[in-house]
């Protein structure tokens, strides 16, 4: 079998958000959950994952990230095993390291030893209420989240949850009381050469938003950067989803900062954020083909959306410290002595 | 029958002290008589009034060429205006249509600052529907964007 997407994939009905795609290699699948605490600049990662080289057999990987801005400290691990000894199936997702159960109503549990000590975690996370939280794609058609192109695929069947249970972490035990979260799905058969990734929830608001600027390999070359942001308020969805539109697209990406400028038919928006203040962590992400790539991740970031609607007036959101924020590059950074 | 169209123009001016603010209109034209028209629409000039009604002119001449806008509004920093004119030119039909240069004015007609405008051709398709005497989608997002705005300026006054 090949995980290679194939045409026949756009026929007959469209897989569940969460369907697993991993067919075989190469192929690298991502499931993750994330959460803020809506006081305090902490929030937690978790993500279970398959990774199917082109050579050598596939492996499971899980990973457990917490980031405190208060200790400006963060506590990450990956454990990895082979896949043939994890489960994926459908909502359930198992590894030595790692249960999760997928769903409107799931939980996390397990425990990893990261260097800075042990870690477990006990969760539940149900879907919010909010219309915001329906099924977000980022992609506008099925044709990119099914077809060859791109060759790495977004989606987020839960974009907002509320997660409750403890975290015991080294030195202390947090208790999470509804922090409002998300649960994502990616896949494909290589990560996307480079992107600036984004979302944020505003609870307050009853909104939330997501985004990417991403440069992708066409037939060997690299694209310009292509943007796209989808904002959730309330029952309305405002697209900018016109990927490769980019006279009308404005991105700008630096070290720990992405801003991001876009018009459509919906309007103009506007999305800033920062973690230039925020602990991060680097990660490695394998492709299958063996080349390492960078994955740069706050879950602490600053953020400022603006959206002028085609047909209402100008709302702006903001969040302190409730954006995810996330960067894959090609080289390593030397402020990171550890990449996970 | 009165002609009436809705148009964007987006651009950039520059202050005395060398501050560079973005400034973006939209706005419905209502044809008075040959070659005056009437605006209204929303207009966003950053520290000059974020987001608010603006009413205004549109002027067609013919000789010389020129179509002469006179935007106004007023937020609680004050009343202000943007004018400019576009001088279309056989030499250049496309850069003499769709850039117009700008002065921001306060209440007394003083400079305050200068740049560009300019009309996105990607908006070309919504501007010509926007002439046909229907309502087709882009009309109809405009007003309930006025009625959106206007409603929440008037909210912002009385608060």
């Amino acid at each position: 079998m090949t995980a290679r997407p194939r045409l026949a994939s756009l026929l007959g009905p469209e897989p569940t958000d969460n369907a697993l795609r991993y067919a075989g290699a190469p192929h690298v699948e991502s499931y993750f959950l994330r959460a803020n605490d809506p006081e305090r600049p902490r929030a937690f990662w978790l993500k279970q994952c398959i990774l199917a080289p082109v050579k050598g057999p596939a492996v499971a990987e899980s990973w457990f990230i917490w980031f405190d801005g208060e200790r400006n400290r963060t506590i990450a691990q990956r454990h990895q095993e082979p896949l043939e000894g994890a489960r994926f199936a459908p909502d359930d997702v198992l590894t030595n390291a790692m249960t999760l159960r997928l769903g409107a109503e799931g939980f996390v549990k397990g425990e990893v030893n990261a260097p800075e000590g042990r870690a477990r975690f006990d969760l539940t996370f149900r879907k919010d209420a909010s219309p915001a939280a329906r099924p977000l794609s980022i992609f506008p058609w099925r044709l990119l989240r099914s077809g060859p192109f791109p060759r790495a695929k977004p989606l987020t069947p839960f974009p907002f949850l509320r997660f409750s249970g403890a975290l015991e972490l080294p030195g202390e035990t947090v208790q999470v009381k509804g922090w409002p979260g998300m649960q994502g799905h990616n896949w494909g058969n290589e990560h996307t050469f480079e992107y600036a990734w984004g979302q944020c929830l505003f609870p307050e608001a009853d909104a939330m938003v997501e985004g990417f600027s991403a440069r992708v390999k066409v037939a060997g070359r690299l694209t310009p950067r292509l943007s796209a942001l989808v904002v959730q308020k309330g029952p309305r969805v405002y697209r900018f989803d016109a990927i490769f539109d980019g006279w009308r697209q404005r991105a700008t990406v630096d070290q720990d900062t992405w801003t991001v400028a876009l018009r459509g038919d919906d309007g103009d928006v506007s999305l800033s954020m920062d973690a230039r203040r925020q602990p991060m962590v680097c990660l490695g992400y394998d492709n299958p083909d063996g080349e390492r790539t960078y994955c740069f991740n706050s879950k602490l970031a600053a953020v400022e959306l603006t959206v002028r609607p085609s047909d209402g007036a100008s709302f702006t959101l903001t969040s302190s410290h409730g954006g995810a924020l996330e960067f894959l590059r090609r080289q390593p950074d030397p402020r990171f002595s550890r990449v996970v | 029958m009165k002609l009436s169209f809705v148009e964007t123009m987006r651009g950039e001016v520059t202050d005395g002290a060398g501050r560079v603010h973005p400034v973006d209109f939209q706005i419905r034209t209502t044809q008075q008589r040959a070659g005056h028209f009437l605006v209204e629409g929303v207009v966003h000039a950053g520290t000059f009034g974020d987001e608010a009604p603006c009413t205004g002119t549109l002027t067609i001449t013919v000789a010389p060429p020129s179509i002469a806008y006179d935007v106004r509004w007023a937020t609680t920093a004050g009343a202000f205006s943007l004018k400019g004119a576009k001088s279309p030119s056989p030499l250049s039909p496309l850069r003499s249509m769709t850039v117009l240069p700008v002065a921001l004015l306060d209440a007394a007609g003083a400079a305050l600052a200068k740049g560009t405008m300019t009309f996105d051709l990607f908006d070309l398709p919504g501007f010509l529907a926007s002439w046909l005497p229907v309502k087709l989608g882009g009309r109809r997002r405009f007003d309930a964007r006025l009625a959106a705005v206007t409603r929440s300026h008037l909210l912002e006054g009385q608060s």
